[in-house]
């Protein structure tokens, strides 16, 4: 239980700075949401990317999935966006554990490739081959079909924002708390020692699909509350020339840390809507800014504040084994 | 399937591969030689697509459009590489991957700014039909496969017979020592690089008439020309003539008989190769090309 | 002579291409001994240190520990038998703390899996988990040294690492390549203090140049020359013998 109340204190705090911003800003709603939805998809990434130093180009496919899942759900079979919701997790889960395997044993660049075709094909398959489920480019509509959850109607927006926020914190909590858990400790390290680990004994195969596993959970629960949020999906969403998005988001916020992804996400988010005033489109901004990350300021935003603040105010990691070794040296 | 469909199609198969031949081989080349994955060299298609509509558009000639889109094209690799690219080399190959990436970004946002958002149309150089076998098949397609065969025959004749290329060669098979025989591997570097991105150029300038011009047009060829690299066994110039030829039956011929194969199958393709053949066809060394040690 | 020896090969062999690595090499250790491997460059010391801990596949032959057959066994499997290794070239996670590092090698051996399903719920630092690292960091003198990140650490503290993480797998074969490669004198000693005080109480192969740090804690030395084990034995007899003195110091 501790443990729990020890990871949550930071998520905590973020959220109630999200919240003070919404009442700040009350016509930024719409971003904050936004905010905390690929917040979610970056996190899942950042496994991948900032854990376990896999490169996808094929993100979008898992954000399509968890999308779909919930909007065929909605607008053919019932009307609860929660258990579209759960769906969406079951679909991210299922998928992550059947191309785990296939996927995580290839190199680097292929892993990277394979996704990207991956993400070819799904949509392909989702924009034409599914034509009279998904109705292709016209998307699915089903807003008015959603009915009402209990507690909060999520039909609405300031109602949804909360229910989002409200998800947003669980999984920064649960993100936290594999961070500091031995898993999280297992993931960097596999990142740079991928033989030491297995000679360490682990079976660094079954983490690393854990990782994919997990990574593809996120992002299925992320595709759904974009669904939710928007009350209808097109192909657009996962488009695979957008895997570039959440790399980015990935890679300015400070890859491999527990708040990068948000960060990440405020910068890019921030980034496309402030470019977006001035040219069409954001790909030019976004590959600078990407360049700039990678050569000048690698660890990315979260990733540098912690260096400051482990700097100015020293690590506070392992004081009980410090204290632990001074009782001895005194004995 | 009707046998008059298919002739055509293998004939327009020997064209996609011709085009598919000239765009892949930067990417495999630069997986060969430099270890990296080089994902900007869209880009340089991309560009001499657009040069081929800006020159067609402006003075009416589609050889003069090849020339620029060469010219433009071999010029920004040249940027690119002694800019930017000699920064990653001996890095990871991920750190490679994504720093090509964004290149391949900016380009595209460039195009944007430059040519707007809609997608150019350019007219081909000739409209006759020939006959082969009793098929009617459009010089253009003959004329891009005429030119593929001779880019590969320039491109042998250099490796085999001049300094440059048998440095190329030796620097292909063993990149450490190259250094140690006194050759200036930072020059070797940059010629391959300008030549493949002329050729990546070229290939974007013959395949303007067969296509759309649009600023996204380099992401679905990424993807096919990766396939073709993947096939082929990366870093194999040899490979790669032999995969275009494939993936370009597969495109054509698979078309014809279903027409989302075209896009499908060579995806299929890819899965199968990287799944079960991870070294391609013609892989430079048999060790690690696909799976982790 | 029965198989129940702690680690045992037969017939090994290791070709790479045209180069054989390894020919036909018989090898037994007993529980609690102490043996050192020497011999020149390209002998086929690390090979055969491959092979026992499973980064290699023998192309002939088998490796057996306690009587059971491990040739076909993966590394990870061979740790759970309770085999460790260090590397010639340091392999530490350069990312992590000091204390992590020990802290995951000593969480495998904690938890008895190669896929710890507490992996999710247990952090690494934790009263038990904290007790044990800091009596490993204390015994290679790293204490001090705790919370730094690995790759800011100068070599000899890596080498020191690593041998922390192989002990706190608590083995009961502990595998070490080179171990004072690269590393001073004052350094060697302080590692050399360490594994006398544990010969005795593991099963411990060393494969190293220098013979006379050798010598001081070893039960029994045997010496590699193309491939093959010529001698086997007692120290000092091991180096007088004529073969040794032919092969190894050219006299």
């Amino acid at each position: 239980m501790n443990r729990i109340l020890k990871v949550s204190y930071g998520p905590a705090l973020l959220v109630f700075l999200i919240l003070m911003a919404r009442f700040t800003f009350p016509n930024k709603m719409t971003f904050i949401i936004e905010l905390a939805i690929f917040s979610i998809y970056v996190m899942g990434n950042n496994i991948l990317y900032g854990y376990l130093g896999m490169v996808s180009f094929g993100q979008p496919f898992y954000l399509g999935v968890g999308a779909y899942a919930t909007a065929i759900f909605l607008a053919h079979v019932g009307t609860n966006p929660l258990v579209g919701m759960l769906l969406s997790l079951l679909m991210g889960l299922v998928v992550g554990l059947i191309l785990g395997p296939a996927f995580i044993r290839l190199r680097g660049d292929y892993f990277a490739l394979i996704n990207a075709a991956t993400c070819a094909i799904g949509m392909f398959t989702i924009e034409k081959l599914l034509l009279p489920i998904t109705r292709g480019d016209d998307g699915l509509w089903y807003r008015a079909r959603m009915s009402q959850i209990p507690f909060v109607d999520i039909r609405m927006p300031d109602k949804f924002f909360l229910f989002a926020l409200a998800i947003f914190l669980i999984v920064l909590i649960l993100y936290n708390f594999m961070d500091k858990s031995a898993l999280g400790s297992s993931f960097r390290a596999i990142r740079v020692n991928e033989s030491k680990m297995k000679f360490l004994g682990y079976d660094t195969f079954k983490i690393r699909w854990i990782g994919f596993t997990l990574a593809s959970i996120l992002s299925a629960l992320s595709g759904s509350l974009y669904a939710i949020n928007f009350g209808f999906v097109n192909p657009s969403l996962a488009e695979p020339h957008r895997a570039a998005e959440v790399l980015v988001a990935t890679l300015i916020g400070g890859a491999g840390t527990v708040f990068g992804p948000f960060f990440g996400t405020l910068a890019f988010l921030g980034i496309k809507d402030l470019v977006s005033q001035y040219i069409a489109h954001w790909e030019l901004a976004v590959g600078i800014l990407t360049l700039l990350v990678l050569f000048r300021f690698s660890k990315g935003i979260w990733g540098n504040t912690e260096a400051i603040m482990n700097e100015k105010f020293g690590k506070k990691r392992n004081r009980s084994v410090k204290k632990l070794l001074t009782d001895k040296a005194a004995t | 399937m009707n046998i008059d469909l298919l002739l055509p199609a293998i004939f327009f198969g020997l064209s996609v591969s011709g085009i598919l031949f000239l765009v892949s081989l930067g990417i495999s080349i630069g997986f060969g030689l430099m270890r990296i994955i080089n994902m900007e060299q869209m880009v340089y298609y991309t560009f001499g697509a657009y040069m081929a509509y800006t020159m067609v558009s402006a003075t009416g000639s589609f050889l003069l459009g090849i020339i620029a889109g060469i010219l433009v094209a071999a010029f920004l690799g040249f940027l690119v590489e002694t800019q930017l690219l000699r920064r990653v080399y001996g890095k990871e190959l991920m750190f490679t991957m994504v720093v090509t990436f964004s290149v391949f970004l900016i380009g595209i946002g460039i195009i944007q700014y430059t040519w707007g958002l809609d997608p150019k149309p350019v007219s081909s150089p000739f409209h006759t039909m020939i006959p082969i076998l009793g098929v009617q098949m459009p010089l253009y397609r003959l004329f891009i496969i005429a030119i593929a065969f001779v880019v590969y025959v320039l491109i042998q004749l250099m490796l085999n017979k001049t300094i440059i290329g048998k440095a190329i060669r030796a620097g292909i098979e063993n990149p450490d020592q190259v250094q140690g025989l006194g050759i200036n591997i930072r020059r070797i570097f940059t010629v391959t690089f300008v030549v493949a991105s002329g050729l990546a150029g070229l290939g974007g300038s013959l395949n303007a008439p067969l296509t759309m011009t649009g600023p996204y047009m380099g992401f679905d060829m990424l993807l096919f020309a990766f396939i073709t690299v993947i096939l082929g066994g990366l870093g194999s110039i040899k490979g790669t003539l032999v995969s275009a030829l494939i993936m370009g039956q597969v495109i054509s011929v698979g078309g014809t008989i279903w027409s989302p194969l075209a896009f499908v199958a060579p995806f299929i393709v890819m899965f199968c190769v990287i799944l079960w053949r991870p070294t391609g066809l013609f892989g430079v060394t048999g060790k690690a090309f696909g799976f982790q040690e | 002579m029965d198989n129940s020896e702690i680690l045992m090969t037969k017939g090994v062999t290791k070709n790479f291409g045209d180069f054989t690595a390894l020919n036909d090499v018989d090898f037994e250790m007993k529980d609690k001994e102490a043996v050192g491997i020497i011999g020149p460059n390209g002998a086929g010391k690390t090979t055969f240190l491959n092979i026992i801990t499973g980064y290699y596949m023998p192309d002939k032959g088998n490796v057996f520990s306690e009587g059971k057959d491990i040739t076909h066994l993966s590394p990870a499997k061979r740790v759970a038998l309770k085999i460790a290794r260090t590397f010639q070239l340091v392999h530490v996670f350069d990312n992590l703390s000091v204390f992590e590092n020990v802290a995951l090698a000593f969480f495998r051996h904690k938890e008895g899996k190669s896929l710890p399903l507490r992996i999710f719920s247990q952090s690494l630092s934790q009263p038990l988990i904290d007790e044990k690292v800091s009596e490993y960091l204390q015994i290679f003198e790293l204490d001090h040294l705790i919370d730094e990140v690995v790759g800011n650490l100068p070599l000899g503290s890596k080498k020191r690492l690593e041998l922390a993480m192989a002990f706190a797998a608590d083995p009961k074969v502990l595998v070490l390549d080179e171990p004072f490669a690269g590393l001073g004198d004052q350094e060697i000693n302080e590692i050399v203090g360490v594994l006398k005080r544990y010969t005795h109480n593991k099963t411990i192969l060393i494969v190293e140049h220098k013979v006379s740090k050798l010598t001081e804690f070893v039960d029994r030395l045997a010496v590699m020359n193309e491939g093959e084990i010529i001698a086997y034995g007692g120290c000092q007899e091991t180096l007088n013998n004529p073969e040794v003195r032919r092969c190894y110091w050219k006299v």
